[in-house]
C-alpha cells in the first residue's frame, strides 16, 4: 500500500514536470492551439470560396404511407428516430410533386412492401446528405417492422426539418478531426523523437522509471491541450462560418477524448517503429495525407467510388469525422456505433501508449 | 601513489568474459573485472577501446552478447532489474537533460523515479550548484552541466556510480572541481567506475586502473604498480650557464643526454639525482635554469603496452 502511494506521488511528479516542459515550450504549445484553427480557417475559406458553401438549404422531407396498413404509425416512429419530421401527404403523387417543385428535398413513400425515395437532382451536393439520411431511415424502418427494439435515445434529434446544411458545416468536422489527429500524432512523435535523439531518453532508461508511465505523462499533457483546442476550433467555426451546429457537448467531449488518445497512441506507435525523427515526421505526414484524402473528411461516403469506400472504411479518421458530425448534430449515427467508436479509440490509443512506452524503453537496447 | 592497497572484500560488481558484437565487429573480447566496495576503478583507453560499451552494458543500456555479471553478489539474468537500478548512479558520456526544466526540477524529477532520495538541497550543496537551482538545465555552462549530471547520478544515494569520461572537454579549473567532487563521493563510501582517456585523471583518482584497448583489458593494477612495471625512468631536464666544461659534464655520469644547450638526465631515483645535480651546480659554479622533472606516467605505460599514444 505504501509503495503504491509513493508510486502515485511519483506519477504526479512526472505529470507535473512534463506539464512544465510542455507549457514552457512556447512555440510547440502555441502551435497545438492554433494549428487546428489555422487549418480550419484556410481550408474553410477555400472550400466555401469554391462551392459557395456557406449558403444554406433547408432540408425538408415529404412522406406518404399507404392507408391500408399500419405503416403510418411505423413510419412516424422510424422518422422520429431518424430525427426528421416529414410532412405527411394524402396522395403518393403529391410527394413527387413536392419534390419536383423543389419545395422538399426528399420524398418517401412507404407501401406494403416497398419504400421509395424521391430526390430532386438539382440539389446536387445536398443529395449526399440525403442519401446518408436515406440509408439511416431504411435501417430504422427495417428494425421497426421486424419488431426489434430500437435504441431510441441515440437518434439525433437535431437533424430537424428546417435545419440548414452547408458544405462548410459538413467539412468543418472533417477538418477538425484531421487537425486534432495531426496535433496528436505530430506532438507525440516529435516529443519522443527529440527525447530519443538528444539522449534524454537514454538517461531515463538507466533509472527504474517505467517507460509506459513516462510516455503516458507526456500524453496526458498533450491530451488536455488538444481537447481545449478542439473546443476553441469548433466555437471559432461557429462564429466565422456560422455553421450553426446543434452541439452535444458531453458527447463531443467524450469523442474528442477518445480520439485524442487514439492520435497520441498513433504518434507513440510511429516513434517506436521509426527511430529517426525525420523519418517519423515524414511517415506521419504521409499517413495523415492519405487519411485526409481517402476518407469522409472532405466528401461524404455516398459519393465515393467503391474502392475508396473500402479504404475509407479502415481509416480511423472516417469514424472520427462521422462521430464528430453526429455530436455536432449534422449526421445520424446510432448510439451503439458511437459508443463502439469511442471504446475502440480510447482503448486502442491507451494500448498503443502503454505498449509503445514499454517498447520505446526496451527496443533502444542494442 | 597516494592511495594504498584497497581491501578486497565486498565485491560490488563482477564481470566475467563479457563480449559484445556489433554485427560482425567484436567491440568487447572477453572483459573480466571486479569492483570492490569503496574503490575508484578506472578504465583507461583510447577512442573506440570499448569503455562506453562496457559501462552501458552494466548500466542496463546495452545487451551483452556473451558473459556473466554480478551486482552486489547477485547474478544478472537478462535485463538489469529495477532493484539494481535503484542502487546505481549514472553519468553518461553525453548528457542532455529534459529541456525546459530548471536545475532543481531536474533533480526533483529524477528523485521521483527512485525509492531513495538524498534530497535536492543536499545534492545541490554537494555539487555546489545551489545558486543555479532556478536556471534551466540547457543554460548551464559545460562544467556546471557535468556537475548537474553528477548531482542527478547521486540523487538516489547509489552504491555504485558510473562516470563515463566525467571531465572530457572541460577546462582545467572545472576538471579540478569535478575531481574533488569525485574524491568526495569516494569518501562517502561510494564505489565508482569511471572511464577516461586522460592519464592524469586515472593517476589522480583511481585506486585501480584497467588499461583497455581494442576491447581487451591489457593490464590491470594500481597506477603505481603499472608505472613501476612499465613506466621506465624519470627524467630531469635543465639548461645552464655558463656552458659546462667537459670535466663538469663527465661528472654528471653516463645517463646524460645532450641536445644543444639542453640537458636531460634519465634516472630511476629522481630525488637522488636532483640532490646530486644541485651539488654539482655548486661545485662547478654553474647556475641551473628551466629545470623540469618528468615522472613516468600511465601514458608511458600505455605507450609501452601498445606502441601507441592514448590520444593517437
Ligand atoms: N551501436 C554501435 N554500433 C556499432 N558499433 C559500435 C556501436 N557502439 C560502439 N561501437 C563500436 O564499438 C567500439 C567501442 O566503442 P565505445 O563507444 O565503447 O568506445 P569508447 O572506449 O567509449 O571510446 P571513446 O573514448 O571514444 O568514448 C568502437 O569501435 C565503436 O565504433
Ligand atoms: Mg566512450
Amino acid at each position: 500500500m505504501v509503495k503504491s502511494h509513493s508510486q502515485m506521488k511519483n506519477f504526479f511528479e512526472l505529470v507535473r514536470k512534463s506539464f512544465y516542459m510542455f507549457i514552457r515550450d512556447r512555440q510547440a504549445t502555441i502551435m497545438i492551439f492554433i494549428s487546428p484553427i489555422v487549418f480550419m480557417l484556410i481550408i474553410g475559406f477555400v472550400i466555401s470560396g469554391i462551392s459557395g458553401g456557406t449558403t444554406s438549404v433547408n432540408v425538408k422531407v415529404a412522406a406518404y404511407t399507404s392507408n391500408s396498413s399500419n405503416y403510418e404509425q411505423l413510419f412516424k416512429k422510424a422518422a422520429e428516430k431518424s430525427g426528421i419530421e416529414p410532412i405527411f401527404v394524402k396522395d403518393k403523387n403529391d410527394v413527387k410533386k413536392l419534390v419536383n417543385s423543389g419545395k422538399v428535398q426528399m420524398g418517401i413513400s412507404l407501401e406494403s412492401s416497398t419504400v421509395t425515395f424521391f430526390y430532386n437532382q438539382s440539389f446536387g451536393q445536398y443529395n449526399n446528405y440525403l442519401k446518408d439520411l436515406q440509408s439511416f431511415i431504411v435501417q430504422a424502418i427495417r428494425e421497426e417492422i421486424s419488431g426489434i427494439p430500437m435504441y431510441i435515445q441515440i437518434v439525433p434529434n437535431s437533424l430537424k426539418t428546417g435545419s440548414s446544411l452547408t458544405v462548410i458545416s459538413f467539412i468543418v468536422p472533417g477538418i477538425l478531426a484531421i487537425a486534432i489527429m495531426m496535433a496528436g500524432v505530430f506532438g507525440m512523435a516529435t516529443t519522443l523523437g527529440t527525447y530519443r535523439e538528444n539522449g534524454s531518453l537514454k538517461r531515463l532508461r538507466t533509472t527504474p522509471l517505467n517507460g509506459s508511465l513516462f510516455v503516458f505523462s507526456i500524453a496526458l499533457n498533450r491530451f488536455w491541450s488538444s481537447i481545449l483546442s478542439s473546443y476553441i476550433t469548433v466555437l471559432m467555426s461557429e462564429w466565422i462560418f456560422s455553421t450553426n451546429y446543434n452541439i452535444n457537448w458531453p458527447l463531443f467531449s467524450i469523442l474528442m477524448a477518445s480520439a485524442v488518445f487514439m492520435s497520441l497512441g498513433f504518434g507513440t506507435a510511429f516513434s517506436v517503429v521509426f527511430k529517426d525523427l525525420w523519418t517519423i515526421l515524414n511517415f506521419s505526414t504521409i499517413v495523415l495525407v492519405i487519411m485526409m484524402l481517402f476518407s469522409n473528411v472532405f466528401y461524404p461516403f455516398s459519393i465515393m467510388p467503391e474502392y475508396m469506400k473500402v479504404i475509407a472504411r479502415v481509416m480511423p479518421i472516417t469514424y472520427f469525422a462521422q462521430g464528430l458530425r453526429y455530436t455536432l448534430g449534422i449526421a445520424p449515427v446510432y448510439l451503439w456505433k458511437f459508443t463502439l467508436i469511442n471504446i475502440i479509440f480510447a482503448f486502442g490509443g491507451l494500448l498503443m501508449i502503454v505498449l509503445g512506452g514499454k517498447a520505446i524503453f526496451y527496443l533502444e537496447k542494442r | 601513489m597516494k592511495h594504498g592497497k584497497i581491501q578486497k572484500h565486498g565485491k560490488v560488481i563482477e564481470v566475467k568474459n563479457l563480449k559484445k558484437f556489433y554485427g560482425r565487429f567484436e567491440a568487447l573480447k572477453g572483459i573480466n573485472i571486479e569492483l570492490y566496495k569503496g574503490e575508484i576503478f578506472g578504465f583507461l583507453g583510447p577512442n573506440g577501446a570499448g569503455k562506453t560499451t562496457t559501462l552501458e552494458i552494466l548500466e542496463g543500456l546495452r545487451r551483452p552478447s556473451e558473459g556473466e555479471m554480478w551486482f552486489l553478489g547477485e547474478k544478472i539474468h537478462g535485463d538489469v532489474p529495477p532493484k539494481i537500478k535503484e542502487k546505481i548512479g549514472v553519468v553518461l558520456q553525453e548528457t542532455r537533460f529534459l529541456d525546459h526544466l530548471k536545475v532543481k526540477e531536474v533533480l526533483e524529477l529524477f528523485a521521483s523515479f527512485f525509492k531513495n532520495s538524498l534530497g535536492v538541497k543536499n545534492v545541490l550543496r554537494t555539487v555546489k550548484l545551489e545558486e543555479k537551482e532556478n536556471t534551466y538545465s540547457e543554460n548551464l555552462s559545460g562544467g556546471q552541466k557535468q556537475r548537474l549530471a553528477i548531482a542527478v547520478s547521486i540523487i538516489n544515494d547509489p552504491e555504485i556510480i558510473f562516470l563515463d569520461e566525467p571531465t572530457a572537454g572541460l577546462d582545467p579549473q572545472s576538471r579540478e572541481s569535478i575531481w574533488n567532487l569525485i574524491e568526495e563521493l569516494k569518501s562517502y563510501g561510494k564505489t565508482i567506475f569511471l572511464t577516461t582517456h586522460y592519464m592524469e585523471e586515472a593517476q589522480r583518482l583511481c585506486d585501480r586502473v584497467a588499461i583497455i584497448d581494442h576491447g581487451q583489458i591489457i593490464e590491470l593494477g594500481t597506477p603505481a604498480e603499472l608505472i613501476s612495471k612499465y613506466g621506465g625512468k624519470s627524467e630531469v631536464d635543465f639548461e645552464c650557464s655558463p656552458t659546462p666544461t667537459t670535466v663538469a659534464l663527465n661528472a654528471l655520469g653516463e645517463n646524460l643526454i645532450i641536445s644543444g644547450d639542453h640537458f636531460r638526465i634519465m634516472t630511476q631515483n629522481l630525488t637522488k639525482t636532483l640532490e646530486a645535480l644541485v651539488l654539482w651546480s655548486k661545485k662547478f659554479d654553474i647556475s641551473l635554469t628551466n629545470v623540469f622533472l618528468i615522472e613516468p606516467n600511465l601514458e608511458d605505460v600505455f605507450l609501452k603496452l601498445t606502441g601507441r599514444g592514448l590520444r593517437d
